[in-house]
């Protein structure tokens, strides 16, 4: 039984920074239609600077912060310098995105060194939870109080604020929005600043459960992202929680009980949702 | 118009001719040795890779720029731990750079691919880490230098039935031929002294997200051996410590990580008592191993780890090579002293044997209170190639 809860636990903890990461790619396909597979990157490029930061100050809060902030600043030039002309070509988004994962990976590489680095925790959430033989950080049991906290704040705004409505509204029917003398591309450089700032986020509190930070988390990151924002729906707030969430714990179940399944069942869940129910579980279905 | 004096004639050809002898004149001087250097930088192995790296660097300067009077030259590129990426980087150091023997890479499918485009161009490989058996028996211009991967986890299953009394242990390792090898000879050298698997799990490769397949051990077990590269092993020994299993755990190999100066006490109190067998260490009574270490520590202020040695025992061996072999040596002949090359390393004694693949000395170590992987155990793992298959024992 012990195995099952912390497989379980363990799943959602690991979904929530999933989700983090997928939340802010989900509005950036969704809204302006840009595949950013550089997204992971900026996971990496967050948690790297948040944790030097927390490290040095002690602080998980400033942390955060300061690699969300650089996170989204790095988005915002790439967003500014490289992607703004290549909203339509999709082949070119992918082509300049991956290279920049390269980029990002060598200047870490240059900057940090070569050797993981290990997560920030604050000594006050050092401590455990007995669960049978094992033992179950309290740091992991915060990271989902962050996804139980941050789910509900994004998807209000997503769903009951003048700005959420316009991006829903960008995502449905930019050419409406322009007859109605709504400018998008604010809006768009806004999202995609959010969007990296959360995947920055999730990158200082995510270290923890993904074992630290290694210079191939962007890589490892992308695909799963993608999966989930499939699995979850495009453009949602809440198929970004679902989709995540229910990657997470299939992904731990699946390589508790079945190790040679675990591999491929975000990949196998993502084809069985485009074959069945191609929105995604929560996503918004094509108008 | 102003008249040009002979004078002037003359001082314009000295010149001219001064010129012309002092452009050509680097071209006559001594071309350089080159050795080609294939390092994982980046990818999932690029901890381990940097290591190898450094190791590698300091067996070149030792050299003081010259091999047999000429500059040497040691062209490194990244492998980025990718099979695609290696095989350019060869054709590039090959074929631009024409290097005469290539050191590197650790990822075993790199040096697979590696290993058929080695055959086909015939230049000698020299492997870091030890090379998937396949490659061993197959190809004919790679080198294994620390024997293999298997023979690598023989001794300590051994010593895991023998010394440390284990009766059934679990297995959990990296799911690529490296992790199938080691964990393989663990199994083998386990199970000949009356020892019982009593699970197998596979990671897949380059995962840091082990909790999954820890919390999953069968809890019948009396220890966990796992096989974990580069940060692999960072990740996996951070979980384990979280977890704060109450089973002992081992490495076959320690995968660049355990061991290894520069991490071991970022792995967290988990890897404290935890027992694996090392390609190299530092603290070995072995020759050239005080001068190694030594000037690694001035370079890099932290002693070597296992890959470190290992790197700079692989830059050794192709150095030796190439003396023996002679100025302006074929590459056959450069492959045949190879074949038949003796020494000593810092790894313990290299001998080939005619069969690429040396026989060589593994310390088994435990990781104390500090942090410092203490040697318990020396084995030397004797291989035979018997029916086209390796067979493993202990020398005594």
């Amino acid at each position: 039984m012990d195995v099952v809860i912390v497989s379980v636990l363990s799943g959602m903890s690991y979904g929530v920074v999933l989700f983090l990461v997928a939340a802010g790619l989900s509005f950036v396909l969704g809204l302006m239609g840009i595949v950013n597979v550089a997204h992971g990157a900026l996971v990496m490029t967050g948690a790297y600077a948040g944790i030097h930061v927390a490290k040095a100050t002690g602080s998980l809060i400033l942390g955060g912060l300061a690699g969300a902030l650089l996170a989204g600043l790095v988005g915002f030039l790439l967003e500014r310098a490289f992607l703004r002309n290549l909203y339509k070509f999709q082949l070119e988004q992918i082509l300049v995105t991956f290279g920049f994962i390269y980029i990002l990976a060598n200047i870490h590489l240059w900057v940090y060194g070569s050797w993981p680095l290990d997560a920030f925790v604050p000594s006050v959430l050092n401590g455990s939870v007995v669960i049978g033989r094992f033992s179950f950080s309290v740091f992991r049991l915060l990271i989902m109080g962050i996804g139980a906290v941050l789910c509900p704040v994004l998807w209000w705004i997503q769903d009951r604020t003048r700005i959420g409505a316009v991006i829903r509204a960008g995502m449905d029917d930019p050419d409406m929005l322009a007859v109605m003398g709504i400018n998008l591309r604010p809006v768009n450089i806004a999202v995609f600043f959010a969007a990296a700032s959360l995947a920055g986020f999730a990158g200082v509190i995510g270290a923890f459960p993904l074992g630290g930070v290694t210079l191939g988390l962007g890589q490892d990151m992308i695909f799963l992202a993608i999966a989930v924002v499939v699995v979850g729906g495009v453009g949602s707030i809440q198929g970004a929680f679902a989709g995540a969430l229910t990657m997470g714990v299939f992904s731990s179940v699946a390589g508790t009980y079945l190790p040679a399944a675990a591999i491929f069942v975000p990949y196998f869940l993502m084809v069985a949702i485009l074959i069945f129910r191609p929105q995604g579980l929560l996503g918004r279905s094509e108008a | 118009m102003r008249q040009v004096s002979r004078l002037q004639i003359l001082s314009l050809v000295v010149l001219a001719v001064f010129l012309a002898s002092y452009a050509s004149g680097p071209a006559r001087a001594a071309e350089p040795i080159k050795i080609g250097g294939l390092f994982e930088l980046t990818g999932f192995l690029n901890p381990i890779g940097k290591d190898a790296q450094q190791g590698a660097m300091i067996a070149i300067e030792q050299e003081g720029g010259k091999l047999m009077g000429r500059p040497l030259e040691f062209i490194v590129e990244d492998s980025a731990t990718d099979p695609s990426t290696t095989m350019d980087k060869a054709r590039k150091l090959v074929e631009v750079d024409k290097v005469k023997i290539i050191v590197g890479p650790i990822f075993g499918p790199c040096t697979t691919g590696l290993a058929g485009y080695g055959d086909k161009v015939q230049i000698p490989l020299i492997s870091i880490a030890p090379l998937d058996d396949a490659v061993i028996l197959q190809n004919k211009w790679s080198f294994s230098t620390p024997g293999t991967d298997t023979g690598m986890g023989y001794p300590m299953g051994v010593f895991a039935a023998t010394k440390l009394g284990y009766r059934r242990v679990a297995t959990l390792g990296s799911d690529f031929e490296a992790g199938h090898e080691f964990i393989g000879g663990f199994v083998q050298g386990f199970q000949e002294n009356g020892g019982k698997i009593i699970q197998q799990q596979w990671s897949p490769p380059g995962s840091t997200n082990m909790m999954p397949f820890l919390i999953a051990v069968d809890k019948q077990a009396d220890a966990l051996c796992a096989w974990w590269p580069g940060a692999e092993g960072f990740s996996g020994f951070k979980q384990y410590t979280e977890l704060k299993m109450k089973l002992p755990i081992m490495e076959p190999e320690d995968g660049g990580t355990l061991a290894s100066p520069l991490v071991t006490k970022g792995l967290g109190e988990g890897a404290i008592g935890a027992y694996t067998a090392v390609l190299y260490s530092y603290l070995a009574d072995k020759p050239g191993n005080k001068e190694f270490v030594a000037a690694y520590q001035k370079k890099y202020g932290v002693a070597p780890g296992p890959i470190a040695g290992c790197g700079y025992a692989a830059v050794k061996i192709a150095l030796e090579g190439l003396k023996r072999a002679g100025l302006n040596s074929s590459s056959q002949k450069l492959r045949d002293v190879l074949m038949s090359l003796k020494m000593d390393s810092v790894r313990g004694p290299v001998d080939f044997q005619n069969r690429r693949v040396t026989s060589y000395t593994a310390p088994i170590v435990r990781i104390d209170q500090n942090y410092v992987p203490q040697i318990v155990a020396e084995y030397r793992t004797k291989i035979d190639i018997v029916g086209g298959k390796f067979v493993y024992s202990l020398e005594k």
